[in-house]
């Protein structure tokens, strides 16, 4: 709350006694400042008229031409040329790289020689008195931890001489590197002296190549040296050194045979290269074994061999394009965002160069595109094209050999020779992640928004926000490893030698999809391998999040084959357990089929979660944590036991609106004087966005209350305790159109109080429904719900608006308690219908939106500070605004928060365009007209179809100081969450989230607990202090006590009366303490003033505020309902820690 | 402090004259509060608020209501009557001021002379649950009452509209008033019916201009796109620059 600070400083600058001379400056500088202002302007306004018609420049024609024709619009382009700008590299640290790099070559060229040493004689390697230096060399191999990796058939000799040949590649050396970090590739090919004829035999190159890399990596004089895995492959050791001068610089060393001496053919998927079981994964039958190509031993192979080549050829093609590198540069960005650059499998940046080359050779993009249409391009090929079925290559490559390709791999990219695969390891179910997100920015791209740049550059969209539901393996690693999981075939093995981790997990996913079928579009895996000095490879981390298909997932039946078809049901039974039943269907086919019983929402939206279950605990025996939705916990009504089975607050919404219609319906059916023309709903419950919906009971509680009449009231003399909290529903009545409402405002009152009247007694009546009237609204109580109708009438709103000019001319103008009318009883039931719809189009808005109120009001800030509305659409916002529709609340409430923490509502008005109801057109006036006046709006400001552009929900609330509070308590959950769900160290609960942070708080009125007509929505509510509704049939003919929230009213009261001194903080859902801060104008001293005294005192001829009083005044007002105060005893001077985050 | 003391403070600081009285809400209360009282004197008079004979009194806390102030001060003499209200109508300060108009000067003047008043606050403000519970019970209301209410009501507003109608038909010389209904009725006096007027005739002189007669005309309509994209331009450049300034830029 650092700015609440500044602004109010600022303030009091401006009523300070000190500064009233410095005011009174101020007031005439402004004044002057204006006078030039309105000088100004007309100059500028002139100069820009000139400039605006001055002829056009060839140069500016072909540039505003190019904006229409290369790039989406003025603002797209822009923003990508800041942002390459940002992300671009420095000339001078270039130098400064490029000249680290020449004294690596002079390193390289002078590595000291060994010859001819074994294998064993390393093993065998002994302390000797007098060493020679392939002594020394040998022994610190043996020592320094450098592990033999790979077992092979021979005592193979090598021989170590400085590398033959070197050669950069990258995207560093194609000049498409992205800022700010410096990376470079350098290509070592091993002198031929090293290699024997058969080397690509039985892992006998690999421990070559990998003895070469600890060669490299021991005698090269530079100090950070790191042995890594080249994209977590296990297969693929290189060697990184980082330089160690500013601004920090990496290589990454891979190591090749030299050109031409192995054949490329050798790496073919039709080739065996592997003749013994040297990887030890108990392979029984020999025949099989050498029958049957490597294909993966063999694409390491090929990689090694056709490296050279493509990086040249990469180079030649794309090295001297500015536009394609800054195309490559962008779309580097979009996939380290995204994080499909990392692990296992990933969709690395080289796969992308070569994507990008294939585009090129293949004339889908060319050099005179613009760095906008190369990215869109790309999109739209990734989007269109399915490797799956069509695979493509870069060279000429016969038919032959693709279809040969395609029966190994399930993605086939050939390079240039036509023999290696360039995504071989590229993980299928990763592919389709990256296919589905070039799907989304193409769309993203086609009904532009404003923030689709934002969405797709400048945020990160970790693995937790992309997918619903993250299962993290971690714990399970070691059994993965072991092979215990899956029975694989020999064959399978040997297709898959030197990988059989991977091969564990892409069984587990295959069985996960299996299971999964249609329910999900993509498994996004992420594994880690790092390299260890013991060990070798080590698995750090292995999670994998599921993306759900929304129209499908929560399907509560799994059909499987008909039952007359015997082998494949059993098969169908056997893989689904006990899960699996035969049943009949409606058209009358019986089938074997898995049906998942639910009856409440919460429990349809588990079935995926149920289906991963089974297949990782039941069939796999697998430890593992799944992460999906812990949160709905808090939006499920927990404090008082209900007559009907709730999963979260949507059970008890369905149920009230029912009832709604219902007696709607009643209502219109009756005769009565005027037509209804129509009922809506005015609730949060009607969007199913409440939180803790009114439960429908057909009892009352009676306690604490006395009968008078009809009505429960409460029983001053009795009131130890209070009857529970019961919400009214808001419902409007529109009547049809009449001519004979009077002219006159207090007279249109009175004859709506007397139709609530004659309403009232038409549902007595006719339909035994008790009911009462007061001069605003009629009370029915209905099924155990409590509804309140308020009549819309227009005539009531010209006539407050009405006003009658000095020429006798009548003219209509708003005011505030015209708008005000209009907001609530005509803007908010058209927004509610809207939000409703929208709750039925995407089935996890309501519960989302509940959860997210629930965590902002359990960081005490409710609703008068930021309300219940303006969370409805903003939630809404990015439902409408993006294509990536969140399937269940859990994810769209970590959405929020990303949302909300990094979002700049200064700059971006908030877009709630429902139904597309304001087109382009008017969207980007009223964008501009935002632009224009956004220093005297209210700092968020929601555009919308139905309030005119004028964001009247957010009129007064949420302030500056608010906003940045909320957007503070975000950053730190999301920060927390995204911790909880991928560092596998972290330690805490979903539930600190939802904790409160009461440091640095002015003071604390504790309130009576008894009182607290809420508590049982109260977040660490016990068990023990339930309410409990007895079920009775017969339905109670009474008015319970509606409405009566003593806390909020003393909460009311003391914002009217304090507002100006103090902030209030309350838990609006069953809290217990008032937090409040003093207001910064507090703090100064006053000149005695008629209208500064207020709850002051006079000491030393100045007013300072009576804090002591004003305690005292919190204590009366509450009286009966507040236990005790607590004060900081930093009585001047209060740190704000609040602004710290909440959860520690 | 004593009330004259601050009396003379204030002279030589040339303020306002109001003395200070202490408060006391309840009895074992330590709360010091300070009441600002002076003569009221204002340039314009107010009937109800007599010259002489009322006391202004400042900060008075916000649960106070007329019979508090009433036994504040009906020691000093008899009063006529206590007005409180709050400075401003939207202010969010509770704290109130108060006109008690005495029946005597001499009841004004003794209550300048007061030091402190004391009450107890305990029993007879009400406020809190009690206040909560009480007007939630009022504010249920009796529906035959509520009706009974309402037909007074609309035969009163019945009434008055009968008779306005009447004075409205013949006003005092005789003549009649012309209204909209009728034979011919005249168009309202209202301010949408004179802009949807001037529309209508903006719109005719448009129908009758030729667009793309002249040459000047399709270079002007050339120009004027390009206007419009140079203005786009400027647009999205302007809000480049303030995106820059919030730093936006960098991706991570």
């Amino acid at each position: 709350m650092t700015t609440y600070k500044e602004v109010n400083d600022e303030q009091n600058n401006g009523t300070s006694p000190h500064s009233k001379n410095s005011k009174k400056r101020k007031v005439q500088e402004d004044f002057s400042k204006k006078k030039k202002l309105k000088s100004e302007p007309k100059s500028k306004k002139n100069m820009n008229k000139k400039e605006f018609f001055k002829p056009p420049t060839v140069e500016e024609l072909n540039n505003l031409k190019m904006t229409e024709n290369l790039y989406n619009n003025n603002l797209f382009r822009l923003q990508i040329e800041e942002m390459l700008k940002e992300i671009s590299i420095k000339e001078k640290r270039k130098k400064l790289f490029d000249s680290w790099l020449k004294d690596l070559e002079n390193y390289l060229n002078n590595l000291p020689n060994y010859e001819n040493i074994t294998l064993s004689e390393i093993s065998k390697c002994q302390k000797k008195k007098k060493m020679t230096p392939e002594d020394q060399f040998m022994w610190t191999l043996k020592t320094k931890k450098y592990p033999n990796l790979f077992e092979t058939d021979q005592n193979v000799k090598m021989s170590f001489q400085k590398p033959l040949n070197y050669k950069y590649f990258g995207l560093f050396e194609c000049n498409a590197l992205v800022g700010p970090d410096l990376e470079t590739c350098l290509i070592l090919e091993m002198p031929k002296e090293c290699f024997h004829h058969k080397d690509y035999l039985n892992n006998r190159y690999l421990v070559k190549r990998l003895y070469y890399l600890y060669y490299i990596a021991e005698t090269l004089p530079v100090p950070n040296k790191k042995i890594v895995y080249h994209e977590s492959n296990i297969l693929m050791p290189i060697l990184q050194i980082q330089s160690d001068l500013q601004p920090k610089g990496t290589v990454k060393i891979y190591i090749v045979p030299p050109e031409d001496y192995f054949k490329a053919t050798r790496g073919l998927p039709n080739v065996n290269n592997v003749k013994k079981d040297l990887f030890r994964c108990d392979i029984k039958d020999n025949d099989v074994f050498n029958s049957t190509p490597t294909v993966l031993y063999n694409s390491i192979l090929c990689y090694d061999i056709t490296l050279k080549e493509n990086a040249e050829f990469i180079k030649s093609s794309i090295g001297n394009e500015k536009n394609i590198q800054e195309g490559i540069r962008l779309l580097t960005v979009w996939l380290k965002q995204r994080a499909f650059n990392v692990g296992f499998g990933a969709f690395s940046f080289d796969i992308l160069a070569y994507f990008i080359a294939y585009l090129f050779t293949t004339k889908k993009i060319n050099k005179f595109m613009s760095s906008y249409q190369v990215i869109r391009n790309f999109w739209s090929f990734l989007a269109t094209t399915d490797l799956e079925n069509e695979p493509i290559a870069l060279g000429d490559v016969e038919k032959e050999s693709l279809d040969l390709f395609k029966q190994y791999f399930p993605l086939v990219f050939l390079d240039k020779t036509g023999c290696f695969n360039l995504i071989a390891f590229l993980d299928v179910n990763i592919y389709k992640a990256v296919r589905f997100e070039s799907t989304l920015a193409l769309r993203g791209l086609e009904d532009y928004r404003e923030n689709i740049f934002t969405d797709l550059f400048l945020i990160k969209h970790p693995l937790p926000l992309q997918c619903e539901l993250i299962v993290d393996l971690t714990e399970s690693i070691d059994e993965i490893i072991a092979k215990k999981v899956s029975n694989l075939t020999d064959k399978e093995k040997v297709l898959s030698i030197g990988f059989q981790p991977f091969q564990e997990l892409t069984h587990i996913f295959k069985l996960l999809h299996k299971a999964l079928t249609k329910r999900i579009l993509h498994i996004v895996p992420y594994v880690e391998v790092e390299f260890s000095n013991i060990h070798g490879p080590q698995f750090t981390k292995l999670l994998f999040g599921i993306k759900l298909n929304p129209e499908t997932a929560f399907n509560f039946i799994e059909k499987g084959p008909e039952l007359h078809n015997h082998i494949e049901a059993e098969k169908f039974r056997k893989f689904w357990g006990f899960l699996a039943s035969d049943r009949r269907f409606q058209d009358g086919s019986t089938h074997v089929a898995v049906y998942f019983k639910r009856t409440t929402m919460r429990g349809k939206r588990n079935i995926p979660k149920r289906i991963v279950k089974y297949i990782l605990d039941e069939t796999l025996n697998l430890k593992f944590d799944i992460y999906y939705d812990e949160f709905e916990q808090f939006i499920i009504p927990r404090g008082i036991e209900l007559p009907f089975k709730v999963g979260t607050n949507e059970e008890a919404s369905l149920k009230v609106i029912t009832l709604a219609d219902e007696l709607s319906q009643k209502l219109r059916n009756g005769q009565m004087s005027l037509n209804i023309s129509g009922i809506l709903g005015l609730s949060d419950v009607f969007s199913y966005t409440d939180v803790f919906p009114p439960i429908a009971n057909s009892q009352f509680p009676k306690s604490f209350t006395k009968l008078k009449q009809k009505h429960l009231v409460l029983d001053p003399k009795n009131c130890t305790e209070l009857p529970y909290y019961l919400k009214p529903i808001d419902l409007i009545v529109n009547l049809e159109h009449s001519s004979k409402w009077p002219n006159d405002l207090e007279a249109v009152r009175h004859v709506k109080t007397s139709f609530y009247l004659e309403m009232s007694k038409m549902l007595q009546d006719k339909y035994n429904i008790v009911s009462n009237v007061n001069n605003n609204f009629l009370q029915v109580s209905y099924g155990g719900a409590i509804f309140r109708f308020r009549l819309f009438v227009q005539k009531e709103v010209s006539l407050m608006k009405k006003v009658t000019a000095d020429d006798g001319a009548v003219a209509y103008m708003d005011n505030k308690s015209s708008i005000e009318y209009e907001k609530t009883l005509k803007i908010l039931p058209k927004v509610t219908i809207a939000l409703k719809g929208l709750h039925m189009q995407y089935s996890s808005y309501g519960p989302a939106t509940a959860l997210v109120k629930r965590w902002l009001r359990s960081q005490l800030i409710d609703d008068y500070l930021f309300p219940d509305i303006v969370i409805n659409l903003i939630t809404a916002s990015f439902y409408l605004n993006y294509h990536n529709h969140p399937c269940t609340p859990q994810i769209a409430f970590m959405r929020f928060l990303d949302y909300v923490a990094r979002n700049d509502w200064e700059v971006q008005p908030v877009i709630v365009n429902f139904n597309d109801e304001i087109s382009k057109a008017d969207l980007a006036e009223l964008d501009s007209q935002f632009q224009k006046h956004k220093a005297t709006l209210q700092p968020l400001y929601i555009i919308m179809p139905y309030d005119e552009g004028q964001s009247l929900f957010t009129k007064t609330s949420p302030t500056k100081e608010v906003i940045d509070r909320v957007q503070e308590l975000a950053l730190s959950a999301t920060d927390l969450n995204t911790l909880r769900l991928t560092d596998t160290h972290f330690n805490g609960t979903h539930a600190h989230l939802f904790q409160v942070n009461l440091k640095g708080y002015d003071f604390k009125i504790h309130l009576n607990k008894a009182r607290n007509v809420r508590k049982h929505e109260k977040l660490d509510m016990e068990q023990k202090n339930q309410f409990v509704i007895p079920k009775c049939e017969e339905e109670q003919k009474i008015i319970p006590v509606v409405d009566f929230d003593p806390f909020a009213l003393y909460l009311q009261e003391l914002r009217e009366n304090f507002g100006e001194l103090a902030t209030f903080f309350f838990d609006s859902y069953g809290g217990n303490l008032i937090m409040g801060l003093w207001n910064p104008v507090v703090k100064n001293k006053k000149e005695f003033k008629v209208s500064a005294v207020n709850g002051r005192l006079l000491k030393d001829e100045k007013l300072i505020i009576n804090k002591e009083a004003i305690i005292e005044d919190f204590h009366i007002l509450g009286k009966g309902l507040v236990d005790y105060i607590e004060t900081n005893s930093r009585d001047s001077e209060f740190e704000e820690n609040v602004t710290e985050s909440a959860i520690e | 402090m004593t009330a004259a003391k601050i009396e003379n403070n204030f002279e030589s600081t040339n303020h306002i004259r109001f003395s200070i009285i202490s408060l006391r809400l309840t009895k074992d209360s330590t709360t010091p509060r300070q009441l600002f009282i002076k003569e009221h004197s204002l340039r314009r008079q107010e009937a109800n608020k007599p010259q002489g004979r009322t006391l202004f009194i400042l900060n008075i806390p916000p649960y106070i209501d007329e019979d508090n102030v009433k036994t504040w001060f009906c020691s000093a003499g008899k009063i006529l009557n206590v007005f409180l209200e709050n400075q401003q109508i939207t202010s969010t300060n509770g704290y109130k001021q108060a006109y008690v108009v005495f029946v005597k000067r001499e009841g004004l003047l003794k209550a300048l002379q007061m030091s402190h008043v004391e009450f107890d606050g305990d029993r007879s403000v009400k406020t809190g649950l009690e206040k909560y519970i009480e007007n939630y019970n009022n504010s249920i209301c009796d529906p035959d009452k509520l009706s009974k209410e309402l037909s007074t009501f609309m035969l009163k507003f019945e009434k008055n509209e009968k008779k306005d109608k009447k004075t409205k038909d013949v006003d005092e010389d005789g003549w009649t008033v012309v209204t909209r209904k009728g034979h011919k009725p005249g168009l309202a006096n209202k301010e949408s019916v004179k802009l949807k007027l001037n529309e209508k005739i903006g719109k005719k002189s448009k129908v009758k201009e030729l667009k793309n007669f002249y040459t000047f005309q399709l270079k002007e309509r050339k120009m004027k796109n390009l206007t419009e994209l140079r203005k786009n331009f400027e647009e999205a450049k302007k809000k480049i620059n303030l995106m820059k300034s919030s730093r936006r830029f960098k991706p991570y």
